[in-house]
């Protein structure tokens, strides 16, 4: 009956396959749990025992719906970026705000421009409104800000996005070049800034909050430094009309009252994140060391995964592949130059070491 | 550096937003507005949802809500591929809205009803086309059948009236309708009815559920859609990945173990809306038949102070502690009041506010 469902146009010409396959799906058709699991840039390094509690007093009132403007998170996180409530919209995790951003700034047809390759989320939202993905390459791994602009320019596109940190590449742009490049598209173009790994960045990549431009979104996410990826917990700061504008389109009752409970002590336990990002820096020189013990080098990086080069897409793919077969769950990036590499989410020590041992032995069952 | 306002998508621009119903920040008032269950869900419940808010919470959740999914299929019927899980079915909607309502396509709806409906609408730049509901506020089937209708929504029982429309009229329904049927069942648990079957006969036909309200679970975010596979596969290609977190997946698989505490909850519920009804009606109001967890009724006609007009009643109570849903000057509603079905207490208390506010205390 495929043919006769009287999809939309968009939705007609969206891929037949269902674009993503989370771990969860590999462990069913293995039929048993992954032993490492360092594919989806979670934290291994949980939550906070803050967070943990406040969400154990909240579900004693899940029978309630929840607070659709999350007051409390919302004037929380206000205050922690010292700006009106007005600029901040609490959201499903960064990936939900990614598509109602897109739905409210693109129309069919639309140009919407980011880095080739560059987080797959945000693209999937870019073809799943029927806009039009257009892609610039990423120069020396780094996300290519004058190119972007002049196509964001020759495009007259009213969307571009850059993440920053990048997923996949790493790599980081200085907030200097980006408050330049948000200037050089124009007032015209809304620039989202995505900031899921902001909280591991070098404080040079932190474009300051104020002033606000009013093109300019940027959105940050519990699920990475807070260890919150299951309670699906994002935001965004933006100009007050934007605002306004997502809370008339959003799900009003998005974030649901665990997760906001959760995410507002985590926000109150400053010291569990700092304690987060020393270990992922110290992670990062460990899992590096271990790659270089095996000859392989490591792409720089300000996040908590790190691309381990491993010499062309080829290799990568395979290596993933027999991982995969060894129970170890991690990603590569999908497109040039980042795809020479596989992606590993930093891990404890152990996990480290299961993966290079693994490694290892596959290397050595390679062709040179 | 110039300061100037961003350019939205035009339609965008001019859409109202959704208004949800209140949701008070004081503790004390007694929340009659949303039709929420005033009995907890099983203790299993929060158990699961607190082994949950641990370490594991840092995985992203199950993209595919397996384990909700299989529940879901032994207790209802069909495969875990009849099923696709929501962040509540407010957003099941919306995807629904958005796989088969582009510009201009029409789409048919009784009306009054679910008033987020209409936003949606207007989200995809759809056509409305509200059918009035008869002088009964009963759902006219042959209205609402168009030719070019792309999806027909068909919330049932229907809010805010309660009422419910047959199986054999959905069928029919469903028979003669074009392009989607959407029947919309959140309040389907406190009915006789149930349209899984139907579903299972017409592939064009998709059932949403939610966990809001007869498994207590409104704030935890947990609705799902029945439907012929191949239309399911449509969905998943819109919905968010990580849509549903997994605390949510937890506390809608417990429930869902548990399943016969929602029965209990739901036939106490039933047995209140009953007494309710009929002690409304004691006092002069217009009740109509309600299959869900709240009453529509229509203020005593000519009482002094409100004719026609629900409002004063409605702030009377507010005043009092009692939070009730009044739809301010929507026509055919001004004089009505919906009353979600609280415990047996509550609804004890809210009757002698009522008489308190009507004898002019
Ligand atoms: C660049 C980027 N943005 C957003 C996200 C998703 O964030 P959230 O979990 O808040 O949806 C990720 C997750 O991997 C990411 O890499
Ligand atoms: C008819 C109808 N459908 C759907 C919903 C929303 O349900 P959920 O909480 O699952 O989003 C409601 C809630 O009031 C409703 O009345």
């Amino acid at each position: 009956m495929g043919t006769r469902l009287p999809l939309t146009s968009v939705v007609r010409n969206l891929p037949e396959m269902v674009p993503f396959v989370g771990p969860e799906t590999f462990e069913r058709r293995q039929g048993r749990a992954l032993r490492v699991r360092l594919g989806a840039n979670e934290s291994v390094f949980g939550i906070s025992p803050v967070a943990a509690e406040a969400m154990s007093a909240a579900a004693a009132k899940a029978w309630m719906y929840n607070d659709p403007e999350a007051y409390d998170l919302t004037e929380a996180l206000a205050q922690a970026h010292g700006v009106p409530q007005t600029h901040v919209q609490v959201g499903a995790g960064i990936d939900e705000l990614l598509g109602l951003l897109v739905r409210v700034f693109a129309d069919v047809g639309e140009p919407v421009v980011m880095s080739d390759g560059s987080y797959p989320t945000f693209a999937y939202h870019v073809v799943g409104h029927g806009a039009r993905l257009v892609g610039v390459d990423y120069q020396n791994g780094h996300v290519d800000l004058a190119a972007m602009a002049d196509r964001a320019r020759t495009e007259q596109a009213r969307l571009v996005y850059m993440a920053n940190p990048d997923n996949p590449m790493g790599s980081w742009c200085a907030a200097r070049q980006i408050e330049h490049f948000v200037d050089a598209v124009g007032e015209d173009c809304i620039v989202i800034l995505d900031e899921a790994y902001a909280d591991f960045a070098p404080t040079e990549a932190i474009v300051p909050v104020l002033p606000l431009r009013p093109n300019l979104v940027r959105t940050r996410t519990f699920s990475k430094a807070h260890g919150m990826a299951g309670a699906r917990v994002g935001y965004l700061l933006a100009d007050p009309s934007i605002v306004e504008i997502l809370g008339r389109v959003r799900n009003q009752f998005g974030v649901n009252r665990i997760a906001q409970a959760g995410a507002l002590a985590s926000l109150s336990d400053a010291g569990f994140v700092h304690r987060v990002v020393e270990s992922v820096t110290v992670g990062r020189q460990q899992l590096s060391a271990l790659a270089e013990r095996l000859g392989l080098s490591c792409l720089p990086s300000a996040t908590n995964f790190v691309n381990i080069d491993v010499g062309d897409g080829e290799r990568a793919r395979q290596i993933l592949q027999q991982l995969l077969e060894r129970d170890i769950f991690v990603r590569m990036p999908s497109k040039p130059p980042g795809d020479r590499c596989i992606r590993v989410t930093i891990g404890h020590a152990e996990d480290h070491e299961i993966l290079i041992d693994a490694l290892a032995e596959i290397l050595n069952g390679l062709p040179g | 550096m110039p300061q100037k306002a961003p350019k939205f998508l035009d339609h965008i621009e001019r859409m109202a937003g959704y208004i949800p119903g209140e949701q008070p920040r004081q503790a004390d008032i007694v929340k009659l507005n949303t039709n929420e269950n005033p009995y907890p869900p099983p203790p299993s419940v929060l158990e699961r949802v607190r082994e949950a808010a641990t370490q594991d919470l840092r995985k992203y959740p199950d993209a595919a809500a397996s384990g909700v999914r299989e529940r879901l299929s032994r207790l209802l019927g069909g495969s875990p591929d009849n099923f696709v899980i929501g962040n509540g079915s407010d957003e099941l909607l919306n995807v629904i809205l958005r796989c088969f309502a582009g510009p201009g396509d029409l789409v048919t709806f009784p009306w009054p009803t679910y008033p987020y409906y209409d936003k949606l609408i207007d989200l995809q730049q759809a056509k409305p086309h509200p059918v009035p509901l008869d002088d009964d506020f009963q759902v006219a089937i042959d209205d609402l059948v168009h030719p070019e209708s792309r999806i027909t929504l068909l919330a049932n029982p229907n809010s805010p009236t309660g009422i419910g429309l047959s199986r054999e009229s959905i069928d029919e329904l469903a028979s003669r309708c074009s392009g989607i049927l959407v029947v919309d069942e959140a309040y389907v648990d406190f009915s006789a009815g149930g349209a899984i079957e139907i579903a299972q006969k017409h592939p064009h036909v998709i059932v949403t559920r939610t966990l809001s309200k007869s498994f207590s679970l409104a704030g935890v975010r947990v609705g799902f859609a029945y439907a012929h596979p191949t239309l399911i596969a449509g969905l998943w290609k819109v919905k968010e990945h990580y849509n549903v977190s997994s605390l949510s997946q937890v506390a809608a698989e417990a429930a869902l173990d548990d399943i016969d505490v929602m029965r209990v909850n739901a036939e106490r519920i039933i047995a209140t809306r009953m007494r309710l009804s009929n002690e409304l009606r004691t006092r002069g109001f217009f009740v109509w038949s309600s299959e869900a967890n709240f009453v529509l009724a229509r203020i005593p006609v000519g009482d002094a102070g409100h004719v026609g007009d629900a409002q004063p009643l409605f702030e009377a109570l507010k005043e009092r502690g009692y939070l009730v849903r009044h739809y301010g000057q929507q026509p055919r509603l001004s004089d009505c009041l919906r009353i979600s079905i609280g415990s047996d207490e509550q609804i004890d208390g809210l009757l002698d506010t009522l008489d308190h506010v009507v004898e002019g205390d």
